[in-house]
């Protein structure tokens, strides 16, 4: 009887003592969530980003840059045809992006500017072949995001973020173009 | 509910508990309102 | 008859005036989820390729009621009836003042009423309600007087558990005096004590938020977008903690309930992982913000490190949740795999905690690629958002609630659970739809299909039109049925029958298990769900920055 006794105790502390081994394993596990921080050094993707910027700047002021850049890139068709030298500034507005179409050309380098004079705004970039890159356009502030195309095509631009009764209204394109392409409109 | 015999026995386990509350009570109490309260001052200096 | 449905039993009926107003409670959540279901409905009429029924104009409308509704309604009311459960019935004490709590009740069903009403008169601005553009909708202010008047009545109602619980220890200074309460309570009702400590700053938050932009549409100061920006999802992400701390809150009560499972490690220590939810909370709502130009990379950075950090909690509490089960199926004499087999399945309640857990599981999964700052421009306001989101808050927390609806009804209505049968099906039927939505919903966004968006057609390609009618089509459709369901068996239960005088009311969920006849402590099974997890982040992470490095337009 007391040796029964003793076996159940036995067992009972050595359960116990299972469970404790069971419940390190739990909160390394649960801490371990901690490892994708070297997974982004070891993929290299710490720092990244893809939108940046963030400089507050007056409507009028804006509106003058877009100005500018209309003068020196505009196209018959309304499009631009900006040089990668330079930022290309678009201007996201209730409901609609200006100027809704933009031509790069393919493999170059452009940092996209954009603003908003209105309310909260959303850029989406949807890439040729389907998937997103998303940034926010605050109110009176620019929002740049880095883009080198590296296949020839369309690029449509939407606004993610809901901004009033039109927002699925609001849209523009970007042409992807290959260098020299004679297909091209003329340059004014 | 525990067991009731045992029901007045306070090992110092169950007093840790309540310092440990009382620690998370003071500095999430602090951290949160230091989240609610410094995020427009953070934002306005940027 | 069972020994913890006989105490709930007694506790429940002891206090007729509390009863009362918890049945309040629960009706008026039940409410606030059906007028959140209608809205869900016309959505789907919008956004499902195969129907792209309805004018945008509508889809606004229904997007701003939705989220109103099911995320900031419901979830407040059956949130407010687990606090005072916690801290009246669990407890085995009195509310402090039952007449404050109906203030807090009253001022909560006026923020219903501001909210429909709001909708219905075309303030279609979005639980965000985004400045300025709140200015273009002339009933915006009704939008944000509602959430003023919520924030007040849960303020009034988390006064009133406060009272309760200062009330209930015998002496407030000393400290042997609270140790023996906390040693007394319920991990459930700790674990409400615990979520005070992000609740009150986050009301806190919510006031400061929604106070000067319901001033600024009536005309009086000035507010700074990008400060209610902030601000707003400072008030949001506390806001939206509180489900992931009561959905585990009520899962203890769960597993205790359904199948008498107690935890093999000391209460003290699942109390005390509560207390980890105060600390990790409020410093990551930065992961909101990620896409934002204006906030340096190294703060989000700092920002995006600490996220990772908010499932630890929840990862252990399932440790041990799965854990209690393995260990009391396994103490009954069943094998290795074979207690898997024996859980009481067929318990609408069991099923409901389970369908939560996975559902909860495979959205937790999916917020860590949202939270990793270099991933967030890839998922930023696609429909991959709300299609996790679904799968945790709609899933996880949603059904935690269910499943103690299914004991809390008859227990407050004193009516045996009417429609047993259906009762066995929804939770699988609202876990299903919800993870066939959540999973198409993701791959859907993946390829190009934003939220909140009112074209579902003519703007998709056949590859992501295909997965919308996948995910909203069928996911959506089934989950709404579900919800429909669910709705339809607490409504029969509150009308079907006369209440009776005794606990044989709940004799259809009384758990029956055979006894523990050994004592295994160990749960190695229990490790599987945290080994799978950390797993599937990594994986998951990979496939996802190998999938924005194959995108054309991406740019280091």
């Amino acid at each position: 009887m007391s040796n029964t006794l003793e076996s159940t105790q036995s067992m009972e502390k050595r359960q116990k003592k299972g469970a404790k081994v069971y419940l390190i394993f739990a909160v390394v596990l649960a801490f371990l969530v901690l490892i994708l921080v070297p997974v982004w050094f070891l993929l290299d993707v710490v720092g990244g980003g893809h939108s940046h910027g963030g400089m507050m700047m007056s409507v009028e002021a804006f509106r003058e840059k877009l100005n500018t850049q209309q003068e020196a890139y505009g196209l018959e068709d309304g499009s631009i045809r900006p040089s990668s030298e330079n930022m290309v500034f678009i201007m996201a507005q209730q409901f609609g992006f200006v100027p809704p179409v933009i031509r790069l050309e393919q493999g170059k380098h452009y940092d996209l500017a954009f603003y908003s004079p209105d309310v909260l705004h959303g850029s989406t970039l949807v890439d040729i072949g389907g998937g997103t890159l998303n940034a926010v356009i605050l109110p009176h502030r620019m929002t740049t995001m880095s883009l080198t195309p590296e296949e020839t095509g369309e690029i449509r631009l939407i606004c993610n973020e809901y901004c009033g009764l039109g927002h699925h209204l609001m849209k523009g394109t970007i042409i992807v173009e290959q260098e020299r392409d004679p297909l091209f409109p003329p340059n004014r | 509910m525990d067991n009731h015999t045992k029901k007045d026995a306070v090992t110092r386990g169950d007093k840790i508990l309540v310092w440990l509350t009382l620690l998370v009570l003071l500095l999430g109490g602090v951290l949160s309102l230091m989240v609610v309260f410094l995020v427009d001052s953070v934002m306005s200096s940027m | 008859m069972n020994k913890i449905i006989d105490s709930l039993w007694q506790a429940v009926n002891a206090d007729e005036q509390n009863c009362k107003l918890l049945k309040a409670f629960v009706f008026t959540g039940l409410i606030t989820m059906a007028i959140g279901a209608v809205f869900a409905l016309l959505m789907l009429l919008v956004r499902v390729p195969a129907f792209s029924a309805l004018s945008a104009n509508t889809y606004y409308q229904a997007l701003t009621g939705h989220g109103i509704f099911m995320f900031i309604l419901w979830f407040s009311f059956i949130q407010a009836t687990f606090l005072i459960m916690a801290g009246t019935i669990l407890m085995k004490t009195r509310l402090w003042s039952v007449a404050l709590a109906w203030v807090g009740f009253g001022l909560m069903v006026g923020a219903v009423g501001f909210a429909l009403v709001g909708v219905l008169a075309g303030a279609s601005i979005t639980y965000h309600g985004a400045i300025p553009l709140a200015e273009q909708f002339s009933s915006a202010w009704m939008i944000y007087l509602s959430f003023i008047l919520l924030t007040l009545g849960m303020l009034l109602t988390t006064l009133d558990f406060i009272m309760t619980v200062i009330h209930a220890v015998e002496k407030k200074l000393s400290l042997t005096s609270w140790a023996l309460f906390f040693k007394d309570i319920p991990i459930s009702t700790f674990a409400a004590i615990a979520g005070l400590f992000i609740a009150i700053p986050g009301l806190v938050a919510s006031l400061k938020t929604f106070l000067p932009a319901l001033l600024w549409t009536l005309g009086w100061g000035d507010i700074h977008p990008e400060m209610y920006r902030m601000n707003w999802h400072v008030a949001f992400h506390i806001y939206h903690y509180i489900p992931a701390l009561t959905l585990v809150g009520v899962a203890y009560v769960l597993v205790e309930l359904c199948a008498d499972a107690h935890s093999v490690y000391s209460k003290k220590l699942a109390k005390g992982l509560f207390l980890l939810y105060p600390l990790f909370v409020p410093p990551t709502f930065l992961y909101h913000l990620l896409v934002d130009p204006n906030i340096p990379q190294g703060i989000k950075f700092v920002g995006t490190t600490l996220s990772l950090l908010v499932g630890t909690p929840t990862i252990l509490h399932m440790f041990v949740i799965v854990g209690m089960l393995e260990t009391r199926f396994k103490s009954a004499g069943y094998g290795a795999l074979g207690w898997l087999r024996h859980l009481p399945w067929k318990n609408p309640a069991f099923s409901s905690m389970m369908m939560g857990l996975f559902t909860l599981f495979i959205g937790g999964l999916l917020s860590y690629m949202t939270l990793q700052q270099t991933l967030a421009p890839l998922l930023h306001n696609t429909f991959a958002v709300p299609a996790y989101v679904h799968a945790i808050a709609a899933g996880g927390a949603n059904l935690m609630y269910m499943g103690a609806l299914y004991y809390a009804m008859p227990l407050l209505w004193k009516r045996p659970l009417w429609g047993m049968k259906l009762a066995r099906i929804q939770s699988y039927l609202l876990g299903f739809g919800l993870l066939w939505m959540s999973i198409f919903g993701v791959a859907a966004g993946l390829s190009g299909v934003l939220r909140r968006y009112a074209l579902a057609g003519e703007e998709l390609t056949d590859a992501s039109a295909q997965m919308m009618n996948l995910s909203l089509g069928i996911g959506g459709t089934l989950s709404l049925l579900a919800i429909l369901l669910f709705l339809l068996i607490m409504v029969m239960t509150a009308l079907h029958r006369k209440p009776q005088e005794n606990s044989q009311v709940m004799a259809n969920l009384i758990p029956t298990i055979p006894p523990a006849t050994s004592m295994i402590q160990r749960s190695p099974m229990a490790l599987i769900p945290p080994l799978l997890f950390i797993i599937g982040i990594l994986v998951m992470t990979f496939f996802a920055f190998h999938w924005l490095r194959s995108l054309s337009i991406y740019n280091g």
